[in-house]
Parts: C-alpha cells; sequence; structure tokens
C-alpha cells in the first residue's frame, strides 16, 4: 500500500508561483520563491516526473543567447495544490508566511 | 551575455558527472540561467552542483548505499580471514607467505554483488569506485581511529611476499573482473525478466 504524502513548504510555494503565472524560469521561480537553484531544480525534477508541470525550451528573443527551460504547472498539479491547500481559506496561507 | 569563468564551467562539469547523463536536459537547463545572472552566479553553479547530489540520491541511494557497504565488509573480512589462515598455517606448518594469495581473491566476491546492484552502469566504473573506497575506507577508518597515515593498505600485503605493485594491481584487476561478472550477470537476469514482446 502506497502513502500519498504530504508536498514540502518548498513544493507548495513552487506550485503556488506557477499557479499564478503562465511559464516561468527557472530564474523567476528561485527569485519569487526564495529558493536557491540546489533546491528548486530536485523540487522542479520531481513535479516534472510526476506530471504536476510542464517543461519546454523557449527560445531567446535576442541573438546569441541560449535557450531557457521554462516550466508551467499542469492540471493534476492545481489539484494537488486545492488539495495540499485544503478547504479552509485561512489555512491556505499557513506555510507561505 | 555573461560567459562561464573557469571555476563555473568546473563545477558546472562536475554537477554533470553526478547527475548523470538522464538529467542532461536538467543540467543545460541550470546552465542556461547562468547566462541572466549578472551576480551571485558561483552560487548558482554550486546550487547546480547540490541539485545533482541530491537527485542522484534521491534516485539511487540504495545502490550508492552499498559502495560504502560492500567495500567496507569486504575489508573487514581480511581481519578473520587472516587470523584464520594464520592459525592454521602455524598448525600445519604451511609457509605464511600463502596468505597473499588467501586475501587477495577477497575483494571478488564484493565487485560481483556491486557489478550485480547496477547492471545497468559501466563495469569499469563500478571496478574502479569499488577498489579505491576499498583502499581508502580502511586507511580512513585506521586515521581517525588509531591515527595511522593515510595511505593504500593493498600494499601490506607486501610483508607476506607479494610486491606492492602487484598487489595494488591484482586487487584492482579483482574488482574490476568482479563487477564485470556481476553487470554480465546482472544483465542476464534482467533480460530474462523482460516481458516477451508481441508476436
Amino acid at each position: 500500500m502506497t502513502r500519498a504524502r504530504k508536498p514540502s513548504r518548498q513544493t507548495l510555494a513552487i506550485l503556488t508561483e506557477l499557479a499564478d503565472a503562465d511559464w516561468l524560469y527557472g530564474l523567476e521561480l528561485a527569485e519569487r520563491t526564495g529558493l536557491k537553484s540546489g533546491s528548486l531544480y530536485p523540487i522542479l525534477i520531481r513535479l516534472d516526473e510526476r506530471g504536476l508541470l510542464e517543461s519546454r525550451w523557449i527560445e531567446p528573443s535576442s541573438p546569441g543567447r541560449p535557450p531557457r527551460h521554462a516550466y508551467r504547472i499542469m492540471p493534476a498539479g492545481r489539484k494537488a495544490l486545492a488539495e495540499a491547500q485544503g478547504p479552509d481559506p485561512a489555512r491556505r496561507l499557513e506555510g507561505f508566511a | 551575455m555573461n560567459r562561464a569563468s573557469l571555476t563555473e564551467q568546473v563545477v558546472i562539469r562536475l554537477a554533470r558527472f553526478v547527475a548523470g547523463p538522464e538529467r542532461r536536459a536538467w543540467l543545460d537547463a541550470m546552465e542556461a540561467e547562468l547566462d541572466h545572472l549578472t551576480s551571485r552566479r558561483l552560487d548558482w553553479v554550486l546550487g547546480s552542483l547540490v541539485a545533482a547530489v541530491k537527485d542522484r540520491w534521491a534516485r539511487e541511494w540504495p545502490t550508492l548505499a552499498l559502495f560504502a557497504v560492500i567495500p567496507a565488509s569486504t575489508a573487514a573480512a581480511v581481519v578473520p580471514v587472516t587470523a584464520i589462515a594464520q592459525s592454521t598455517f602455524s598448525a600445519t606448518g604451511i609457509s605464511p607467505h600463502l596468505l597473499g594469495p588467501v586475501l587477495l581473491p577477497l575483494p571478488f566476491l564484493g565487485a560481483v554483488l556491486l557489478g550485480l546492484a547496477r547492471p545497468w552502469r559501466r563495469p569499469v566504473i563500478t571496478g574502479l569506485l569499488g577498489f579505491a573506497l576499498y583502499q581508502a575506507g580502511p586507511s580512513a577508518f585506521m586515521h581517525f581511529a588509531w591515527g595511522s597515515s593515510f595511505g593504500l593498505w593493498a600494499p601490506n600485503l607486501a610483508q607476506y611476499g607479494v610486491h606492492p605493485a602487484i598487489s595494488v594491481a591484482a586487487t584492482f584487476t579483482l574488482w574490476s573482473l568482479g563487477a564485470a561478472l556481476g553487470v554480465r550477470v546482472g544483465n542476464q537476469r534482467r533480460d530474462s525478466r523482460s516481458p516477451e514482446p508481441l508476436p
């Protein structure tokens, strides 16, 4: 029997930021969540593998720069976020302060 | 465009090695962000290394843990085998110089187990890591436990008549051969478990 693990505060912070935006780059997510790359990317990899977010390469607007990897929340990610936040609006803010 | 410094390139390269080929796209992603950073760039690349270590550990911690357990167990087995062999030799009058050949094959079993544990990896890397940990582990333990100096301990077989160069080369060869055998058997077992293709 497998038990669903409660998402960590960092995971919820990433999902919340993605839910409020369209595509976000890793650097933008790091700035918005306050997470360092060493914490951010293992979570992004896990969320991507579980189908909670999707990723794609976006070509640069100016020539000579490398394409960037961007992330967007999937419906399964929104559902996981809603379940983790629970029905009580006051509780939704817990852990994000 | 912010070109990566040599230090940043070295750290990224190390992170790529740690993460493995399965995560190449993710390391590309982390490196691409570096192009948009003007400050705290080293923090970002060191974070990439931390991310690579965390991700690799999360994926492979059971097999990585074996790299601590198997070489250490193999090294620990040397003590009782030496005691038993020495008492047998003295009781039967056999030359103590035969202890070297008795001890040398010990790593083979450990190498086979390591190869079996990760058959999808190249046996030369498995053998090399097993050999390195088999050498470094006891040396580090003896240093911290008894203050002895660091160094390879396979050459200690020299006192039993085995030349240090031969002892080290033979030990490394046994780790490599054992790992190759383990990988071969492990792959055969994996193939036999794969479902038959539909006609």
